[in-house]
């Protein structure tokens, strides 16, 4: 595929000469990308087709006068002005590479219909590396009034605002951030806390691994503010929420339980002793003290302390375990582990022990403390591992919790295999 | 990641709806509304016996109720066409439309080469009948009606959904009446 005109939405109809009527979607196999059509390699322009009274659609034209329409979700046509055509054509002519004039060009079509905003970021994404400010034409505006919907909503004595449909919008420049906002805000519209508490865990887990400049700073504002209202929803939140909170804001003095990993520690001088490397990081509402020792192992310990959820429009956790990552250097995947936590007096504890991973690598547990339910379609295998990586104490927790779970409930498949392999 | 994240569409032709993940073009639902009554304006869909009229074979246009737990064959033929010894081909729709019929052709290729994939091509072990009696009805003429854009979107569909080697395409050919024969070698084309 190598022309510089192709269809940027997934449909497209022909138009029947001499009728202005169009054809069937993607001639009839409507579960095709037409952007992927095989006579769409080459000589195909830009076009604005007339459609109704002083309005276009976004158009493809060949030389021999044949003209397909763009068509969004709904098999309408895509409307456009001739401005933003040439916007686009200008796009197009560099595609994907977005220079300045092209960015220029982009920031020209913030008015642009939606489906045309959507699909030229969307294939951007996906062809090129288009700089972030440029997604700041998708309507972030949907997300800022959301996000003010259901902070009203945290509020104990405070209703849930407007309900905002932000559906698939805003995916082009981050994906897994206005689905669990949604979440939260039909847990606390409907007084279901479970479905709120799901939304809640989502999103601040998600935060952690989106693309954060994506979102224009107005945007990321709004977030900062709401994942700081959930840290005083839920205490055992607080800790994640001060880390998002500083990075949406761009602070950068925010103490992370994080810390370097290192394979070899030296023999302390003068001694023929394995050397401990102890390192207490976090403070009293998340806490993990990690031993790294000579023989190449690494005990992590955490102290999470507990959430009191009685007046909470979340729902009270089943179980408790703090994720833990391991993220080596050389780009190699991540391991991630969940501890499970048992309750000692006002905090609850666990931990794990692993061989330290060959090379650099950095552990990390900013993450904030899971239950049972966002559990609920992790990797049995993924578990597994952490079962293995437990101490007895911790590893009796999880059967614990796994004994009251369902048969099919991932902690449980681990827990039956972890006991298996006994 | 919500479900709501994902892009919702309506093909206008069929009033199929689809929920597609984001950045793929892979579709996690597929489903026609029903009709739904109390308005003054046509509400998207069909009633269950008019849906199964327009779906390709009896065994397609099976239903299953997910609060009631019961399955609904409102063709009739379903069930014992899918749990038969043989699988049997009942057609279904009803459109006129030479694209839609030329479809219809095309999916009972695709289902019965998957079905009877093996060497020998073991057809068998379905039961053409029905799909027979129905293609020996169509207009003779299908293939011309097509627009060539039809046709070409026909061929990429095949060529996308059909795996097996074009000697078992050409054995299933041949077991067609005309214009079904005919529409199935011009899809296949040259392949070899």
């Amino acid at each position: 595929m190598t022309s510089i005109h192709r269809p940027l939405s997934a449909w497209i109809a022909h138009l029947v000469p001499n009728t202005n009527e169009l054809g069937l979607v993607n001639d009839g196999d409507h579960r095709s990308d037409a952007r992927e059509m095989a006579y769409f390699v080459d000589g195909w322009c830009r076009v604005a087709v007339p459609w109704g009274v002083d309005s276009f659609a976004l158009g493809l034209k060949r030389g021999d006068d044949v003209v397909v329409v763009e068509l969004d979700d709904v098999g309408a046509p895509i409307t456009i002005s001739p401005e933003a055509l040439e916007a686009i054509d200008h796009i197009e002519q560099r595609w994907p590479v977005v220079d300045g004039t092209a960015a220029d060009a982009l920031l020209r079509l913030a008015d642009a219909p939606l489906p045309v905003r959507y699909w030229l970021l969307e294939r951007l994404d996906a062809e090129g590396d288009p700089p972030d400010e440029v997604f700041a034409i998708l309507p972030w505006d949907l997300l800022d009034r959301a996000v003010d919907a259901v902070a009203a909503g945290l509020d104990l004595r405070g209703q849930v605002g407007a309900l905002v449909e932000i559906r698939h919008w805003l995916t082009p420049a981050v994906r897994g951030l206005t689905g669990p906002i949604e979440q939260l805000d039909h847990g606390l519209r409907t007084g279901d806390r479970l479905i709120a508490r799901l939304g809640a865990s989502a999103l601040l887990a998600n935060l952690r691994d989106i693309p954060m400049l994506r979102i224009p700073e107005r945007s990321r504002t709004g977030l900062s503010r709401l994942v700081t209202l959930l840290g005083r929803v839920d205490r055992s939140y607080s800790h994640v929420s001060r880390v998002l909170a500083a990075q949406l804001t761009g602070q950068s003095m925010i103490p992370r339980i994080r810390a370097d990993l290192y394979p070899n520690l030296e023999a302390a001088a003068g001694t023929k002793h394995v050397r401990e490397h102890i390192e207490l990081l976090g403070d009293d509402v998340q806490q993990v003290q990690l031993v790294q020792t000579r023989a190449g192992w690494l005990r992590a310990t955490a102290r999470v302390a507990r959430a009191n959820t009685v007046e909470s429009p979340l729902a009270e956790r089943v179980g408790t375990f703090l994720p833990i990552r391991v993220l080596p250097h050389d780009g190699a995947p991540e391991r991630r582990l969940w501890i499970a936590l048992s309750v000692e007096g006002d905090h609850l504890v666990g931990t794990v022990s692993i061989a330290l991973p060959q090379g650099l690598s950095e552990f990390d547990a900013d993450d904030a403390p899971v239950g049972v339910h966002e559990l609920a379609s992790a990797d049995p295998e993924e578990l597994l591992d952490s079962l293995h990586a437990s101490t007895a104490m911790t590893a009796k927790r999880w059967l614990d919790i796994a004994d009251e779970l369902s048969d099919r409930h991932p902690v449980r498949v681990a827990a039956n295999e972890f006991e298996e392999s006994l | 990641m919500g479900m709501s994240e994902f892009r919702t569409t309506i093909t206008p032709s069929s009033l199929v709806c689809s929920v597609v993940r984001p950045k793929s073009n892979s579709r996690l639902i597929e489903y026609r509304g029903l009709s739904k009554g109390g308005f003054h304006f046509p509400v998207v869909g069909s009633r269950l016996a008019e849906d199964a009229e327009y779906r390709d074979f009896a065994f397609n246009a099976l239903m299953y109720d997910v609060l009631g737990h019961i399955v609904i064959d409102s063709s009739g033929t379903g069930l014992d066409d899918l749990l038969g010894q043989k699988r049997r081909f009942t057609p279904q729709n009803v459109s006129t439309d030479p694209f839609t019929q030329a479809e219809v052709v095309l999916r009972a290729a695709k289902f019965a080469l998957r079905w009877c994939e093996g060497s020998p091509l073991n057809l068998a072990s379905v039961d053409l009948a029905p799909l027979k009696t129905w293609i020996a009805a169509l207009p003779p003429a299908l293939c011309q009606m097509l627009t060539r854009a039809q046709l070409n979107g026909l061929k990429t569909m095949y060529h996308r959904t059909i795996r097996a080697s074009p000697q078992h395409q050409r054995e299933f050919a041949a077991r067609l009446p005309e214009p079904g024969r005919k529409l199935i070698e011009t899809l296949i084309g040259g392949a070899r």
